[in-house]
């Protein structure tokens, strides 16, 4: 029997990427690239920039993932894009790019869940899955969605009520003058400080949606900017930072447990752009090896989004022959259904 | 032109804030425009989510937009589009994700985080509220100013 592949975009937000992965979720090649560095000289991502820059990349991007894979095109199976949720702008020319070649080489087209994607980035390069129902965090800048997988897909148990916890970094690292984006160079400070040194506000401890499964991570930002006004130049921003990160994760952790006691899963994911922080990675381990389950976290290098994510949730669709029509649309959260 | 009326407001905590934006709510009509300004973490997310409370959406439906430009909230009484300008770099992002075509509609309320980052996007248009969060001296407190403009 021949291998099968997938090749995979994804064009959601800030970076360009494409990859190809076999049907053991290997993956063959991956090509990403960021603007990270272009965005950092804003402080964030710029929407219309990024897209932008996504058809500028897109063709070199697929093209060198292809080539470094060694599969030829024709060998595919099929063409998977990312084309919910993210930037409008951004997620056309991805969706665009992948319809073209799709009609090209006369392969099914697979449009992808992007929160669906990051859950299968814990499974590339590993050779075990989690049976359903199993418990799923996607964390990242622009989502913080707590899920369940059962037999017939996800439901949606909790997101964040203001920022996602990637959000919150980026904005806690403007307020701290740290660089962009916030999540790395927040975990890095905070692993040299003293969490206890300060005393910031426990993030839903108290309040309506204390005993729920939501998040919310704006109610700290103020705390940390009257902090940084009062002490100024003598302020101790490694244990500042240290206070912040450990109440992100006692909440997620809370929330997880809390999950748990509804219904003990089988397994947990974490995956997004903050499953990178070593802080929610320790956590994560602590929590499953307490409870005896399976844990699966994406490597370092598939935490961001990539092209590899999107490849791997595609191939339970593969099988079922599950494929999306030429004529499917994006859909950002930005813009009403008409 | 405009009539200007100000109302101030001194808030005390997170939940007075949310007292203010549920009882603006009841007052508000469709097609509406409301500004929502102030630094990182003055309260305008809670602020936005308290009015599309008011309005019967569910708290935990309601997010940050800083991410996705604008999030629409269609299962209350009056459509409601929140919007932040944050991470908007020039007019014609704007323009891309139909902002003035939205808000010329007049059938919604529009909420509007990080306003006066692009005033030239809405300064023609009426009824609208500005609003302006300014932390105060005492911890968690905020001074929420109203400026109406008929």
């Amino acid at each position: 029997m021949t291998t099968r592949f997938i090749l995979g975009i994804d064009t959601s937000c800030d970076d360009t990427s494409a990859a190809v992965v076999d049907e053991q979720l290997r993956v063959r090649a991956v090509q990403t690239t960021s603007q990270t560095n272009l965005h950092a000289l804003f402080g964030g991502v710029i929407p219309e920039l990024a897209a932008r820059n996504h058809i500028a990349w897109i063709f070199p991007v697929i093209d060198t993932a292809l080539k470094k894979s060694g599969v030829a095109p024709a060998d595919l199976s099929a063409v998977a894009v990312t084309n919910y949720p993210g930037l409008l702008g951004s997620l056309l020319v991805g969706v665009g790019a992948a319809k073209g070649l799709s009609i090209g080489l006369k392969k099914p087209l697979i449009a992808v869940n992007h929160l669906e994607a990051h859950i299968h980035s814990a499974f590339l390069d590993r050779d075990d899955r989690p049976t359903a129902p199993y418990l799923a965090l996607v964390v990242s800048g622009g989502h913080t969605t707590l899920m369940e997988i059962g037999e017939s897909g996800p439901t949606v148990l909790a997101e964040t009520m203001d920022d996602a916890a990637g959000e919150a970094y980026d904005k806690i690292a403007k307020i701290a003058k740290l660089p962009y984006p916030g999540g790395p160079a927040i975990d890095k400070i905070a692993q040299t400080g003293d969490p206890l040194r300060y005393d910031l506000p426990h993030l839903m401890r108290s309040g309506k949606y204390k005993d729920t499964l939501a998040f919310s991570f704006s109610g700290i930002k103020s705390a940390v900017k009257r902090i940084l006004e009062e002490e100024g130049d003598t302020v101790a921003l490694a244990d500042l930072m240290a206070c912040f990160q450990s109440r992100v994760v006692e909440l997620i952790e809370r929330r997880l447990t809390a999950a748990w006691e509804q219904k003990p899963y089988t397994a947990l994911v974490v995956a997004g752009g903050v499953a990178a922080n070593s802080a929610v990675r320790r956590m994560a381990q602590i929590f499953t090896d307490k409870r005896g389950v399976p844990l699966y976290l994406p490597e370092l290098k598939y935490c961001q989004d990539n092209g590899a994510m999107v490849a791997a949730a595609a191939f339970p669709r593969l099988d079922r022959g599950d494929f999306s029509p030429l004529d499917f649309d994006v859909t950002a959260t930005c813009r009403p259904q008409k | 032109m405009s009539n200007e009326r100000r109302q101030t407001f001194l808030s005390r905590s997170e939940e007075e804030t949310e007292r203010i934006g549920r009882e603006l709510a009841n007052t508000l009509t469709a097609g509406t425009l409301i500004t929502l300004d102030g630094e990182l973490g003055a309260g305008k997310t809670t602020l936005a989510a308290a009015i599309a409370a008011g309005r019967g959406i569910e708290r935990v439906a309601v997010q940050s937009p800083t991410y996705v430009i604008m999030r629409p909230y269609l299962t209350g009484n009056v459509p409601i589009y929140h919007w932040d300008f944050y991470r908007i770099a020039s007019i014609d992002e704007l323009n891309t994700a139909d902002f003035r075509e939205l808000l010329e509609e007049r059938r919604s309320l529009f909420l509007v985080e990080w306003a006066s980052l692009f005033k030239e996007a809405w300064s023609a248009f009426y009824p609208r509220i500005e609003i302006t969060l300014t932390p105060g001296v005492a911890h968690e407190s905020r001074t929420v100013t109203l400026v109406y403009s008929d």
